[in-house]
């Protein structure tokens, strides 16, 4: 094995062994949790059995092995980025409608204080 | 019950002069301080109005959502919004009040268009222009102010169309659902104030998104005309 095939493995494997830990302490989605596990378990697969990727690249018609790489780690970051956005908005107006209901809990108590117009 | 709601952010230096001013013609004031860093609280209560605090910024619409709920749990008959940062003559209220108590109109928009807008700006003038035509065309009736925030509305308007856009987009949409459910809107001349100094409002960003959103809510069919 490469050095830099070493390296991915490991890298994989830390970063398999974090997620594993998040989640079992519950800062994971299961959903989130399954996703980094793929992308982890894909790069800790590509780095011990090289010869798959290769294999995997000739099977997709690319011509080299960095067009594999640059075209899927490009959809995937747009995917992340995507569902980074849509989460993002979520709470946001999650956040705006929690400001709107602090706000009108004034009104409610100023109503039964029955204060005059 | 005449309430005027005034959505304000950062308006220390103005909001005691709006909420004396629409005093005179509101039964009840109710000032909803979004997220300011200021004194505009403290300055509207000490002024007579009743303030409604956002813990944080979520834009001029959802200001005005908060008001409106406010206004309606508190038995409002009709709603009266103006800008807390003095853009708008309070005087001018009656004006805008008139058209709703004499049952001739629902929503009742003050229009800079139909006084005299040179004091605006030209770019803002443009903006404002494209934006309405695109309002009219949105909702079938002619708009000449579609970003006005001083109005007056029916209970009957509130109880039926409330506005979801937490933005500046809230102006065009809620003329275009009002609009959309049989409501009666009409527009009277106010007065163009412009504070170079204060100037805030929409930008070319915020107007872009406004112009998109309402595109967005023009039926097929009226595409391409006007």
């Amino acid at each position: 094995m490469e050095p830099y095939g070493i390296l991915a493995a490991l890298l994989g494997a830390i970063m398999m062994a974090i997620s594993i830990r998040e989640y079992l302490r519950g800062k994971l989605s299961t959903t989130s949790f399954l996703a980094w596990m793929a992308i982890w378990a894909a790069i800790l697969i590509t780095a011990l059995f090289p010869r798959l990727y290769y294999s995997l690249v000739a099977a997709l018609g690319m011509a080299t092995p960095i067009h594999f790489v640059t075209t899927f780690s490009i959809i995937l970051l747009f995917a992340i980025v995507y569902q980074l956005n849509k989460r993002l908005e979520e709470v946001n107006s999650k956040l705006n409608s929690m400001a709107r209901e602090i706000a009108l809990m004034g009104v409610d108590r100023d109503r039964l204080e029955d204060r005059p117009g | 019950m005449i309430i005027c709601v005034i959505p304000s952010f950062n308006e220390e230096s103005t909001i005691a002069e709006v909420v004396r001013g629409v005093g005179r013609h509101c039964d009840r004031v109710i000032v909803i301080d979004d997220g300011s860093t200021d004194a505009t609280s403290k300055i509207a209560r000490l002024h007579g109005a009743d303030v409604l605090r956002h813990p944080f910024r979520i834009g001029v619409g959802g200001a005005l959502s908060t008001g409106f709920e406010a206004a309606m749990r508190l038995g409002a008959e009709a709603v009266l919004t103006i800008d807390g940062d003095g853009q708008h003559d309070p005087n001018e209220a009656p004006r805008l009040l008139k058209p709703l108590s004499s049952g001739e109109a629902d929503l009742v928009i003050g229009s800079r268009f139909l006084g005299d807008p040179s004091a605006m700006p030209l770019h803002k003038r443009i903006g404002n222009m494209a934006i309405s035509a695109l309002t009219s065309i949105a909702s079938g009736i002619r708009i000449t102010d579609s970003q006005s925030g001083y109005r007056a509305y029916s209970r009957a308007v509130l109880e039926a169309v409330r506005h979801s856009s937490f933005g500046y987009g809230w102006a065009s949409e809620s003329i275009i659902l009002a609009a959309r459910g049989g409501f009666r809107i009409v527009e009277v001349p106010i007065r163009t104030i412009y504070h170079a100094k204060r100037a805030r409002g929409a930008g070319v960003i915020d107007g872009t998104k406004i112009a998109y959103d309402t595109l967005k809510r023009i039926p097929r069919k009226n595409r391409g005309k006007r």
